[in-house]
């Protein structure tokens, strides 16, 4: 437990990087008023943002002063309690919209998956700290694969496909970081066209295969995920260069717009603020993006490395799926945009990223 | 780490690509399809309906209605938000009041737009049974429906109006843009769940309710012209006709019947003839009855005197190698002009027209107001057709002289005789007295042309002795009221057709005014193609009267001729004449009496009577009528009568 004073205070925290996070997540506050105002008078929605806005920047403080190390020492405690809480939705969760992903306490809410994603990465890297060859053999591979697929199952199953998909950026890392063969690539890919048509057929029941159809191809639902994805192109398209202004959103307004302040924020975006809005927003989360690179090439250990690739993946990821279900370029799935979309575990998920991505970058200098 | 950078760098072009591919997108969506997206967002969200404002009412000179606005509901769909047409189209079909069958319906909820008409202007109740069937889809919009409560009356004066609410004949049509308001504009907001939101509606987009249109028209002349014109088209199975009363005082048209009519509730199920206003869109040949003008012209021009003995010779004219006959072949020999205008001789007016000369004739005409509209304000009016002396031929002169060879509305021959009505001063027609808004307060009068002399005091009172004349002893006998004096001219015209006059067709006219001495009403009856008789004495002159005498009760002017009591009840009449001493001039008519009555007559005369035979009185010295004689003494002869 040394190692929580080997610090040099706040003096050494990267401001440019919390800010910038802080900013888009006023943006996201903005953008959820403006979403909601209309058909939640009452600014209840607001407010409980504002709530999880206000957690989410305390957990960030929480995760940003404690050494990371700490976190990779109790990781397997925090992936354990994790998996248990999602192996406890599944044996007792209470299904909501179709969807067994939501653990009530009281009148209080959250999805376990979401922070499973800090989690994992927790573990992953710890895992990875002390892997440091060049290429992952196959065994350590497995093991990286097994950490993953653990919690990605336990939600694959609930069925949450999208929030199981979004683990795929960990897997990215541990392939394109870790380092893997040639060998192994053939080996996952045959093992992909292998279980894929088995698992579709056999494991998959009938309205679950129609989801994966649809989720493949929107088309085939024009009323629902089809409808979406036109009504948010409609609104981002008639946002056009400067956008429409902020509360004039008509299609967010009007209600045209499904799960607007949650995953289409941002569709509201797009058509309140136009191009540039779009452009200044994606700009931020570049800024973002650079700054944990730069974090990540800086760390003191590989450690602190994966950790910061870990959840900038995630970033980049959820930016990257969630901006391109918008326009039609992939298909729809339940992908909040970090820090801006609605949602108190998402929220309060991606403060515990930042907090950490700037926990390494503050603990970069070996001989602190 | 050399490789792990190698990798990381393939990692982050894939990224890099990745959002470049999204950045394009977004230019794509944003930049270069902006105004696709625009216009698919406005159109699920927007739909700008207009408010239909209120329209105003058109009201009769006693502000009593002859077209309102009322409340009726109107369904649309938007065909796209219907789920089961089939259904939908079944469940409305069944609503009493949608005369639509449910395939009609069904038709109708296939349109591709997202908005169609099922049914316009129903009755209220119709709203609630179909409010209660809540399908999606399908609404209801308040509207206004056009609503004539006298029906026919006035018809083709007031017009009517299209379902859409725009006037398509008549006032509704002259006067569209005082009654229909304004409307207003609000955009509805439709969200996804088809809940709607209203914007908009203020300032210029703000309804604005008509404004009413009183008319000079009075409901009961109305009423009464139009009973006793309908009267006579059917009794003469005529073609159809028009009639025309107007206050010459001001030129206010109080009633303007047409037949056929039609009832502007249900404009469409009649056929286009019916909706003519005849009064102002028809042209027709006046005859006789133009002969006022020629008259006017001849007297004032002093080319004839109402005495001067015309030579009206064995009854034809013949003029550029045609001859032209009298009516009924009459043969009038040399009579004075007065007497030309009694009998309504051709050859006798004619000769008048041809001293007055073309040129001239030509000045009078046009200054009677033929050849130009009146500029009464309804649409349609023609001008007449009175062609210019260059392009007359020998025969114009003389045809004209007696209402041929011209075409005229019978608002013109109505204004024509105003003119001698009003010592010769010609007053503009108008049918329109004022609008007025919500508030009553008047935003528009017409403006009043002033009056323009035509002919002097002196011919109009000359000419109207004569007028007189031809009610009181000539062609237009049957015109005469018991009450009052009447002037007015007959008009008999042969219609002209492909290659000459008709043999078989005529306008039957009467033009006239009454009281004559200080004339209140106008009145002009033109009866088209009558069948079994053709003049207009006959056919229009009783028209006239039945017009006049109901009308002038209505108006409760008093008789001009307060000692007639002929119409009176016999046993009333016994009554009037118990003391007659004093008031009745002269001998009394003791004739057919017997010996007891005739005396008693005679004694409270002042007469003393000498009696020879018995029986009643055959006969009786002084003659009755006569001056009392001075010796108060009187004779009188009985003889027995064969029972």
């Amino acid at each position: 437990m040394s190692r929580v004073i080997r610090d040099r205070g706040f003096a050494s925290v990267d401001f440019n990087f919390i800010g910038t996070a802080l900013l888009i997540a006023a943006i996201g506050c903005l953008l959820i008023n403006s979403a909601t105002y209309f058909t939640d008078p009452g600014l209840k929605i607001f407010h409980r943002q504002l709530v999880w806005m206000a957690i989410g920047i305390a957990l960030m403080v929480v995760f940003m002063v404690i050494d990371y190390h700490v976190f990779f020492d109790v990781a397997p405690i925090l992936y354990g309690i994790g998996n248990a809480m999602l192996l406890y939705l599944l044996l007792w969760g209470k299904v909501t919209a179709h969807v067994k992903s939501w653990i009530h306490i009281g009148s209080f809410q959250f999805q376990p998956a979401e922070f499973m994603k800090v989690f994992t990465a927790l573990m992953l890297a710890r895992f990875f700290d002390s892997n440091d060859r060049a290429y992952l053999n196959l065994r350590s591979f497995a093991i990286a694969l097994g950490i993953i697929g653990l919690p990605v199952f336990l939600i694959f199953v609930q069925p949450d496909f999208g929030t199981a998909a979004s683990f795929a950026p960990l897997v990215g890392v541990a392939m394109f970081f870790g380092g893997i063969r040639w060998r192994v690539w053939a080996i996952m890919i045959l093992t992909a066209i292998v279980v894929l048509p088995i698992g579709y057929f056999k494991v998959l029941r009938g309205y679950q295969r129609e989801r994966v159809m649809i989720f493949l191809n929107p088309e085939r639902d024009p009323l629902k995920s089809g409808y979406q994805v036109t009504q948010a192109k409609i609104a981002i398209g008639s946002g056009g260069i400067h956008g429409k202004g902020f509360k004039q959103g008509t299609q967010a307004k009007l209600a045209f717009l499904p799960a607007r302040h949650t995953d289409f924020i941002f569709a509201v975006l797009g058509e309140e603020w136009g191009f540039i809005g779009v452009i200044i927003v994606l700009g931020l989360y570049l800024f973002l993006v650079i700054q944990a690179m730069t974090f990540a090439k800086n760390a003191r250990d590989r450690g602190g490395t994966f950790l910061s690739i870990c959840l900038i993946a995630f970033f980049i990821f959820h930016v990257l799926i969630n901006v391109s279900m918008q326009i039609g370029v992939l298909p729809t799935t339940g992908i909040p945009l970090p820090l801006i979309s609605y949602g108190g575990s998402s929220t309060m998920m991606f403060f515990m990223a930042i907090g950490l991505m700037a926990n390494v970058d503050m603990r970069r200098f070996v001989n602190a | 780490m050399t490789t792990s950078n190698k990798r990381m760098l393939q990692l982050f072009a894939g990224l890099t690509v990745w959002a470049l591919i999204v950045i394009a997108r977004l230019v794509q969506v944003q930049l270069v399809r902006h105004n696709y997206y625009m216009l698919r967002a406005q159109r699920q969200q927007e739909r700008t309906v207009t408010l239909a404002p209120v329209r105003g009412s058109i009201l009769d000179a006693r502000g009593r209605v002859l077209g309102e606005s009322v409340s009726a509901i109107s369904l649309y769909a938007d065909p796209q938000l219907v789920t089961d047409r089939h259904a939908a189209a079944k469940a409305l079909a069944a609503v009493p009041g949608i005369d639509l069958s449910a395939r009609e319906i069904e038709e109708k909820l296939h349109d591709d737009g997202g908005f169609v008409w099922i049914a316009r202007q129903l009755p209220m109740t119709a709203a609630a049974a179909v409010k209660q069937l809540k399908i999606a889809g399908v609404a209801t919009i308040e509207e206004h429906r056009r609503s004539y409560p006298r029906g026919t009356l006035a018809a083709n004066v007031i017009g009517y109006v299209g379902l859409d609410g725009e006037g398509l004949a008549g006032i509704e049509h002259s006067f569209d843009n005082y009654v229909k308001g304004h409307a207003g504009r609000v955009t509805i907001l439709r969200d996804a769940r088809a809940g709607t939101y209203l914007v908009g509606g203020d300032g210029p987009n703000r309804t604005i309710d008509g404004n009413d249109v009183v008319l000079t028209i009075d409901s009961v002349v109305q009423f009464i012209a139009e009973q006793a014109l309908a009267k006579a088209v059917e009794k003469y199975h005529a073609a159809a006709g028009s009639a025309l009363v107007m206050d010459p005082r001001d030129g206010s048209i109080l009633a303007m019947a047409s037949v056929p009519t039609f009832d502007p509730n249900r404009f469409g199920d009649f056929p286009s003839v019916a909706w003519r206003n005849r009064n102002v869109q028809d042209l027709y040949e006046p005859g006789s009855t133009f002969k006022i003008v020629t008259a006017s012209a001849g007297l004032e021009e002093g080319m004839v005197t109402p005495s001067q003995i015309i030579d009206c010779g064995n009854g034809s004219i013949e003029i550029a190698n045609v001859a032209i006959h009298e009516h009924g072949h009459n043969a009038y020999g040399m009579i004075p002009f007065e007497d030309v205008m009694v009998h309504s001789s051709n050859v006798g007016a004619i000769k008048v027209g041809l001293a007055v000369g073309p040129r001239r004739f030509y000045d009078y005409i046009r200054r009677f107001g033929f050849g130009e509209r009146t500029g009464v304000q309804l649409p349609g009016e023609a001008q007449g057709l009175v062609r210019r002396t260059e392009k007359w031929s020998m025969l114009s002169n003389a045809s004209m002289s007696i209402g041929q060879e011209i075409g005229v509305t019978p608002l013109q021959i109505a204004q024509a005789t105003a003119i001698v009505a009003n010592g010769g001063v010609r007053i503009a027609p108008r049918i329109v007295d004022r609008v007025v808004n919500a508030k009553g307060e008047t935003i528009y009068q017409p403006q009043r042309v002033p009056p323009v002399r035509v002919i002097s005091e002196k011919t109009a009172a000359v000419l109207n002795e004569i007028l007189k004349a031809v009610v009181a002893r000539g062609t237009g006998l049957p015109a005469a009221l018991p009450e009052h004096v009447v002037a007015g001219k007959t008009g008999t015209a042969q219609k002209a057709g492909r290659g000459g006059y008709s043999p078989d067709k005529f306008v039957a006219s009467f033009t006239g005014y009454v009281p004559a001495d200080r004339p209140r009403l106008v009145i002009l009856v033109v009866v088209d193609e009558p069948k079994g008789s053709q003049y207009g004495g006959t056919i229009a002159a009783p028209v006239f009267r039945e017009i006049a005498e109901a009308t002038l009760r209505y108006l409760g002017v008093p008789p001009s001729i307060p000692s007639r009591t002929l119409d009176l009840h016999p046993p009333m009449l016994a009554e009037f004449s118990q003391p007659p001493a004093q008031t009745q001039p002269g001998v009394p008519d003791l004739r057919g009496l017997d010996a007891r009555a005739a005396i008693s007559r005679a004694v409270a005369a002042g007469l003393q009577v000498r009696a020879v035979g018995s029986g009643v009185v055959q006969s009786q010295t002084p003659e009755p009528g006569q001056a009392l004689p001075t010796n108060r003494l009187m004779t009188l002869a009985f003889a027995e009568v064969a029972r």
